[in-house]
């Protein structure tokens, strides 16, 4: 069930008064257990159904992942419970540290089993086949025709995270299986996120929800800001990127030029539209999830567009990757390494493909290069508004560089798009510049695009203090919607992973 | 949560109202222009003038005929996207107008498609002619007014705006003709991603066309196999399949079959838009000696 779609339309009201109506704990009330059992079932059902739309037989992969991590979870606390005994071990772990180590192996392997599976099999495949042929030997391999689930990677990371949490101690593990089902397939955020931590998450989903105006109120306003990036920005801009992408050899570099910028801000519509909706879907169900983006292309190096693009997943990765590979207190070699380990997994992460392995690898280089400037010119270097702006320019010119690899899915497609930008051709007709979308269209592209950037003068994260000035903004919003959004975008591009 | 609803309850209450604000708007802009979609199944199947060359067809039609060029009462009914199944729809309803006269259909030489008719019967929803056709799927929120037209506004602003300045076509009664010409290097891009194309044939378009063919006793119907550039007919397959259906439509009372191609059509490269479509030069020159064919087999009298 797609954000911008009327069945979501109706199943959200369907939803919001179901909810409410099990349980509406009020100031001074004792709390029901039954009814915020209850309470979460529905909330598991709801999300069953949203996620069910797609395909039904998906529910069998969601559910089976939440139970197994859930089942892990377990026997990782039943072990940490267990009274110690002996005391340390010669290797100065605790008895039964070792099993422990065993049971989160096992959770890794079978989750993320699952995902190599169904996302990277035959990548990995095509590969090894390739590689076999290039050194002489002939291999016939079966190839399957698998269907991605939709979000496989999201709630794949999100049931990881609790079982990694669980084994730290970060988190007790919880015996309500059905909180801890409600927690992976929360709808909001359940196919495209944000990946949610269990400690941020599941507490909320223990522990009695309430209904507050101002958060509802915050709540309709991402709805409408994140409908509004998505319908009117994302899915406009669409248009021209697709054509440019498409054939890109038939335009000249001033339009693959225009092409790249465009999906720079498409992408950047397409999901923080829909990271903006979950939130504020959330929001009218008493839940707070994560800010997953915070205006990233005002970003002055790379280090900062990380914390600031597509949060959820980068801390993720810093977290349960990055640290435990020693971060950045390690020798630079090391460092260089940890850099690239992560990146070229985050790409991977993204989709089975070169293309995305080197979007990965571009980001490592950045950032890399921004370590070493930081080593060689130091840390606190005075920044005035001139350099702010340099450096958000040359931030914003390397992330569109790596976005046209992210886009055109395949390492060729890169380089035809690549070829087609820097031939140098200029000379250009009305037709050409406007990608064959015609002049009114690529001015819509472009109202799409100032608009965007108006919706910036606004407070940040669309909290709007006084109800006048959310209900202008929300209006505002649908007027964009109603009038210049376009009919059925489509997908979100996050969905394929 | 009470004030929550009230809060809601003006959001809703603005949203309706710009909504119906939408449906108005797009309204005015589709009756602005001769050439939107939704304009010309209102006059194909509301207004349907008795004493107009209606031209019917896909893209190619309403890319490849500049209706003045033929008669200043002629109206070019093209439709982007439009299968020959939908045509025959569109020929069924022509038949059925009380006047005499000739009437155009370009036929693609691809064959005979049965795409899904598209929204654009939106407006029409309301004939009984649409209503008993069971190839138009109008969804339930294709009928809500208000919401139906959405997301259709900025096609029909691009319209009503390309109708009054031209800036990349000419709006000529329902025909978009494209001011494109190519350079070599485009040229040579396109023929070498165009791949082979064969023919397409089926029942239910042949069915249908049978029986609005059989059922016309009033007008001259004029199958027309607008021109398409020589690479892409040097590597069109079904041109033995092209010939058996014009012979098979030719067989019937009241039809003629003019086929540009096998006539052996010499444009040149700067008369298309792309390899299937005319652009407006090209289409001025094919509808005058379409005209010219047309007084030749005695045809054009009818009306004019």
């Amino acid at each position: 069930m797609l954000f911008n779609s009327l069945a979501f339309m109706l199943f959200l009201p369907i939803v919001f008064a179901g909810y409410w109506l099990i349980y509406y704990p009020k100031d001074g009330q004792a709390v029901s257990q039954r009814r915020l059992w209850l309470q979460n079932l529905f909330v598991v059902i709801a999300s069953y159904v949203f996620y069910g739309w797609w395909d039904w037989r998906f529910l069998l992969l969601i559910s089976f992942t939440s139970l197994w991590a859930w089942g892990c979870s377990l026997a990782l606390g039943n072990l940490a419970a267990q009274p110690i005994r002996k005391g340390l071990s010669t290797t100065g772990e605790r008895p039964g540290r070792v099993k422990e180590k065993w049971i989160v192996a096992v959770a890794l392997i079978v989750n993320l089993g699952i995902l190599g599976v169904f996302k990277y099999y035959n990548f990995f495949l095509d590969n090894a086949v390739a590689l076999l042929n290039a050194i002489g030997l002939q291999a016939h391999p079966t190839s399957l025709q698998i269907i991605l689930p939709v979000g496989i990677s999201f709630y794949t990371f999100q049931a990881l995270s609790y079982v990694i949490d669980v084994y730290r101690g970060d988190i007790k593990p919880t015996k309500d299986v059905v909180a801890f089902l409600a927690f992976v397939s929360f709808f909001p955020q359940l196919v495209a996120g944000p990946i949610e931590r269990a400690t941020n998450l599941l507490p909320q989903f223990l522990k009695p929800r309430r209904f507050a105006f101002d958060a509802a109120r915050h709540g309709l306003c991402l709805i409408a800001y994140g409908l509004f990036k998505k319908m009117v920005v994302a899915d406009t801009l669409s248009q021209y990127v697709d054509k440019s992408f498409g054939d890109p050899f038939f335009y000249s570099s001033v339009t693959c030029i225009i092409g790249a910028v465009f999906f720079s801000l498409q992408i950047y519509c397409d999901f923080s539209g829909y990271s903006d909706v979950a939130r504020g879907v959330a929001r009218l169900f008493g839940f707070e999830l994560m800010v997953n983006f915070d205006r990233p292309y005002l970003s002055r190096s790379f280090s900062e567009f990380w914390r600031r693009w597509h949060i959820s997943l980068s801390s993720w990765f810093k977290d349960y990757v990055y640290i435990p590979l020693g971060g950045n207190r390690v020798p630079m070699p090391r460092l260089i390494c940890n850099l690239w380990i992560v990146f070229l997994l985050s790409g991977l992460w993204h989709g089975a493909s070169w293309a995305f392995i080197a979007w990965g690898g571009f980001h490592a280089l950045y950032l890399l290069i921004g370590v070493l400037k930081t080593k060689v010119l130091g840390k606190n270097r005075r920044s005035n508004l001139i350099s702010s702006i340099v450096s958000v320019a040359v931030v914003n010119v390397g992330a569109i560089f790596a976005w046209i690899f992210f886009r055109a899915g395949t390492i060729d497609n890169a380089i035809v798009y690549l070829k087609a930008l820097f031939r140098c051709k200029f000379e250009t007709s009305l037709m050409a510049l406007c990608a064959g979308i015609g002049p009114m269209q690529f001015g819509f592209c472009l109202v799409a695009a100032g608009l965007l950037g108006l919706s910036y003068c606004g407070p940040r994260d669309c909290r709007y203090v006084t109800c006048r000035s959310a209900f202008i903004f929300i209006m505002l919003c649908i007027a964009s919607i109603v009038f210049l959004g376009m009919p059925s975008g489509g997908e979100f591009i996050y969905f394929r992973f | 949560m009470k004030k929550f609803f009230a809060f809601l309850f003006a959001v809703l209450a603005a949203t309706v109202i710009l909504l119906l604000a939408n449906e108005r708007l797009n309204r005015y802009l589709i009756f602005s222009s001769s050439n939107s979609n939704p304009y010309k199944m209102y006059r194909l199947f509301v207004d349907a003038p008795g004493d107009e060359i209606p031209i019917l067809g896909s893209s190619r039609a309403e890319a490849g005929f500049a209706p003045k060029e033929l008669s200043e009462k002629s109206f070019n009914y093209g439709l982007s996207g439009s299968s020959m199944r939908e045509t025959a729809f569109h020929l069924k309803a022509v038949t059925a107008r009380p006047s005499n006269g000739l009437v155009i259909v370009n036929l693609d030489p691809w064959g005979l498609g049965n795409g899904d008719f598209l929204g654009r019967y939106r407006f029409a929803a309301d004939v009984e002619l649409v209503k008993e056709e069971p190839k138009v799927k109008l969804s339930l929120i294709d009928r809500i007014p208000g919401i139906r037209f959405h997301g259709e506004m900025r096609g029909n602003i691009a319209q009503c705006m390309n109708n009054r300045i031209a800036a990349t076509k000419t709006m000529e009664n329902g025909a978009i003709l494209q001011r494109i010409s190519r350079n070599q290097g485009e040229w040579d891009y396109i023929i070498g991603k165009t791949k082979p194309t064969g023919f397409v044939r089926n029942q239910e378009t042949e069915e249908l066309l049978k029986e609005v063919l059989n059922a016309n006793t009033r007008h001259e119907i004029v199958f027309v196999v607008s021109p398409v550039a020589k690479p892409w007919w040097e590597k069109f397959t079904g041109k033995n399949d092209l010939i058996q259906l014009e012979k098979w439509l030719g067989s019937f009372k009241h039809v003629h079959v003019i086929d540009h191609m096998s006539l052996g059509g010499d444009y040149n490269l700067d008369e298309f838009m792309d390899l299937t479509h005319l652009n407006e030069h090209g289409a001025r020159r094919f509808t005058n000696e379409l005209k010219q064919r047309l007084k030749e087999l005695g045809l054009f009298s009818t009306v004019n």
